[in-house]
C-alpha cells in the first residue's frame, strides 16, 4: 500500500448497502492507498461536507478528493446534490462523479449538463468495478500531482 | 312501600353484637331508594360464622369488633377466597389502620361506622355485589381461556408431529428406492444396456429431488417449533464463502457462468454455526446460478459492512434474469414461486429462501435483497463479529 504525505480521500454516497459493500472492496483492492468514506443519502452527503449534524466538531475530517454519486438516493436526488456541490465555491474543484445502476440517456445527459466529471454506470462483474475504481483512483492521483 | 319497580330484595347478613348499632343498621337499610333489603341479625361470632357458611345470603356487613374476636379473625374463618358471599366490615374508630389486613383478609370492602349513612351502605352493598359478580365472570373466562389454549397447543403438537412423522415416512422408503436404483447403476444383479442407465438416471435425478423437498419440509417444521437450534461458534467465513463456490463450480462451468468473489483480506470472526451458514450460501449461490442465463457472472463479496460498524455483510451478485417489482416483497415467504420458463427442471417446494430467511434471523442478522428486472439480482446478509 503506498503511503501518501496526505492520504487520499474518496467520498461514496450510495443509499445500498451492497453497493457500499462493493465499492469499498473495490477501492481497498486497487491497493492505491485511498480513505474510503460512506454517506447514506444526499443529505448526509452535504452534512458532511457542511462539517454539520453527525460531522460537526468532528477532528481531522477529511476533504474528499473524489466524490462518487449515486443518483436515485432518498432524503435528497442526487440530481440536486449535485447542482449543490458544483455551485458552491468550496466543493466545485472536487471532481464529482456519478456512479450510477441507470442507463438511462437522459440521466447521462442531465449529469453532464449539471457538471458532472464523468457518467459511470455500476458495472455487471467485480473485475470491471475493480478497473473502474483504478483508473479514477489513478486519475484523481495524478491531478493532484501525487501519482 | 315497595316500590312496583323494584327488583327482589337483596339478603343481608348483619353480624354485630351490638344490639344498637344493628338496630341502626335496621333503619339506614330501611331508608330503601326503590330496593329491598331483607335483613338477617347474627348476633355472635360463631352464630355468624355458621349463617356465612350456608350461603344464603347475597351480602354479609361484619362488624370489626366482635367480643374476644375480631371481624379479621371472622374473614380467615369463614375461608371466604372460596365462598360467593361479598362482606363488607364495618370499621369502629382506631381500626381504619387494620382495613388493609381486613382487605387482604376476603372483605370486598369497608365502611367507617362514623361515616356510614343509608346512602353510602347501600352503594356499597350494591358494587360489593357487582365486584363478586365480575369476579366470576372474570374467573370464568380464564378458566375458558387456559382451556382453548390447552386445545390449541395440542392440536399444533398434533401437526407438528404429524409432518414430522409424514416426513419420515416419506424419507424411508425413497432412501430405500434410492438404494436399489444405486444397486441396479452398478450392475450388480446384471449388465444394464444404455436406455436402461438413461431411465435410471432419470429416477436417480427425482429421488434425489423428492430427497431436497422433504428435507425442506423437516426444516420448516423445526423452525416452526423453535426446535431447529444453532450451534453458534465464532469462525471466519471467508473460507465457508470459498468452500461452497468450489462446491458449485462445476454446476457454474456447465452454464459458462464466472463465478468472481472479493473476500476482504482480515475479516474478522463472526458468530455463525457454520453447516447452517453453509446452507444459506449454497442456497443463493445456488439460485443464482439457476436464474442466472449461460455466459452470465456471479459475484461474491465479503467485507465488513461499511454503514453498519460490527458485522460482515456477504453479498451475491449476479447478472441473470432479476425479479419484477411487484414480486420482491414476497421472495422471502413460503411457497414463492418465479415464473420460471418452462424448460427449466421443476421449481421445489419454493421454501428455500424463506427457511434462508429464518436462518439469518436466528443469528441476529439481516438478509435483503435489491434487483432489476433483466438486469440482474443482489441477495445478501450480515452476520454479526464475534467479540
Amino acid at each position: 500500500m503506498p503511503k501518501h504525505a496526505v492520504t487520499p480521500t474518496v467520498l461514496v454516497a450510495d443509499d445500498s448497502p451492497d453497493d457500499c459493500l462493493i465499492a469499498m472492496r473495490a477501492w481497498e483492492e486497487s491497493h492505491l492507498g485511498f480513505d474510503v468514506r460512506f454517506v447514506h443519502d444526499g443529505k448526509e452527503l452535504l452534512d458532511y461536507l457542511f462539517r454539520r449534524r453527525k460531522y460537526h466538531g468532528i477532528a481531522n475530517l477529511p476533504w474528499p478528493w473524489l466524490i462518487l454519486l449515486d443518483l436515485n438516493m432518498p432524503r435528497k436526488d442526487g440530481r440536486k446534490v449535485l447542482v449543490e456541490l458544483r455551485s458552491h465555491p468550496d466543493w466545485r474543484h472536487i471532481p464529482t462523479v456519478v456512479f450510477s445502476g441507470s442507463t438511462n440517456p437522459q440521466d447521462i445527459q442531465i449529469s453532464e449538463t449539471l457538471g458532472a466529471y464523468d457518467f459511470i454506470t455500476k458495472p455487471q462483474t467485480f473485475k470491471e468495478y475493480q478497473s473502474i475504481i483504478k483508473e479514477l483512483g489513478q486519475m484523481v492521483l495524478t491531478q493532484r500531482g501525487a501519482a | 312501600m315497595q316500590n312496583p319497580g323494584a327488583t327482589t330484595p337483596i339478603k343481608v347478613l348483619l353480624v354485630e353484637d351490638d344490639e344498637d348499632d344493628a338496630i341502626i343498621t335496621q333503619a339506614l337499610l330501611d331508608q330503601s331508594s326503590g330496593q329491598r333489603f331483607e335483613l338477617e341479625w347474627a348476633r355472635s361470632f360463631d352464630a355468624g360464622l355458621t349463617r356465612i357458611k350456608e350461603h344464603n345470603h347475597d351480602i354479609g356487613l361484619l362488624d370489626f369488633n366482635l367480643g374476644a374476636k375480631t371481624g379479621i379473625d371472622f374473614l380467615r374463618e369463614a375461608h371466604l377466597d372460596q365462598q360467593q358471599t361479598p362482606i363488607i366490615m364495618l370499621t369502629g374508630q382506631g381500626n381504619e389502620s387494620l382495613v388493609i389486613q381486613a382487605l387482604e383478609s376476603g372483605a370486598i370492602d369497608y365502611i367507617p361506622k362514623r361515616n356510614i349513612s343509608a346512602e353510602n351502605l347501600q352503594r356499597a352493598i350494591f358494587q360489593g355485589m357487582d365486584k363478586i359478580r365480575l369476579q366470576a365472570e372474570l374467573t370464568a373466562y380464564q378458566r375458558q381461556l387456559e382451556n382453548t389454549n390447552k386445545v390449541l397447543k395440542q392440536r399444533t403438537d398434533e401437526i407438528q408431529r404429524f409432518y414430522h412423522l409424514l416426513a419420515h415416512e416419506l424419507k424411508t422408503p425413497l432412501t430405500a428406492a434410492s438404494e436399489f436404483v444405486n444397486i441396479l447403476l452398478e450392475g450388480i444383479p446384471g449388465s444394464l444396456n444404455s436406455e436402461q442407465t438413461d431411465y435410471l438416471h432419470l429416477i436417480q435425478g427425482c429421488c434425489g429431488h423428492l430427497d431436497r423437498n422433504i428435507n425442506d419440509l423437516y426444516e420448516i417444521t423445526r423452525l416452526e417449533t423453535g426446535k431447529l437450534s444453532l450451534t453458534q461458534q465464532p469462525a471466519d467465513v471467508g473460507p465457508l464463502v470459498t468452500d461452497v463456490l468450489n462446491y458449485l463450480a462445476p454446476k457454474a462451468q456447465a452454464k459458462n457462468i464466472t463465478l468472481d468473489t472479493c473476500l476482504a483480506p482480515n475479516l474478522p470472526y463472526v458468530m455463525m454455526d457454520v453447516q447452517r451458514i453453509r446452507q444459506v450460501l449454497l442456497n443463493l449461490v445456488g439460485n443464482a446460478l439457476k436464474f442466472t442465463q449461460k455466459a452470465g457472472t456471479i459475484f461474491v463479496v465479503v467485507g465488513e459492512d461499511p454503514l453498519c460498524p460490527g458485522r460482515v455483510r456477504v453479498a451475491i451478485q449476479d447478472t441473470g434474469i432479476g425479479i419484477p417489482q411487484d414480486q420482491l416483497n414476497g421472495i422471502f415467504e413460503r411457497l414463492y414461486q418465479v415464473e420460471q420458463d418452462p424448460s427449466a427442471t421443476s421449481p421445489g417446494l419454493g421454501l428455500g429462501l424463506f427457511i434462508c430467511r429464518e436462518l439469518i434471523k436466528l443469528h441476529e442478522g439481516t438478509i435483503s435483497l435489491t434487483s432489476t428486472e433483466g438486469q440482474g439480482s443482489t441477495f445478501s446478509f450480515t452476520l454479526r463479529c464475534a467479540g
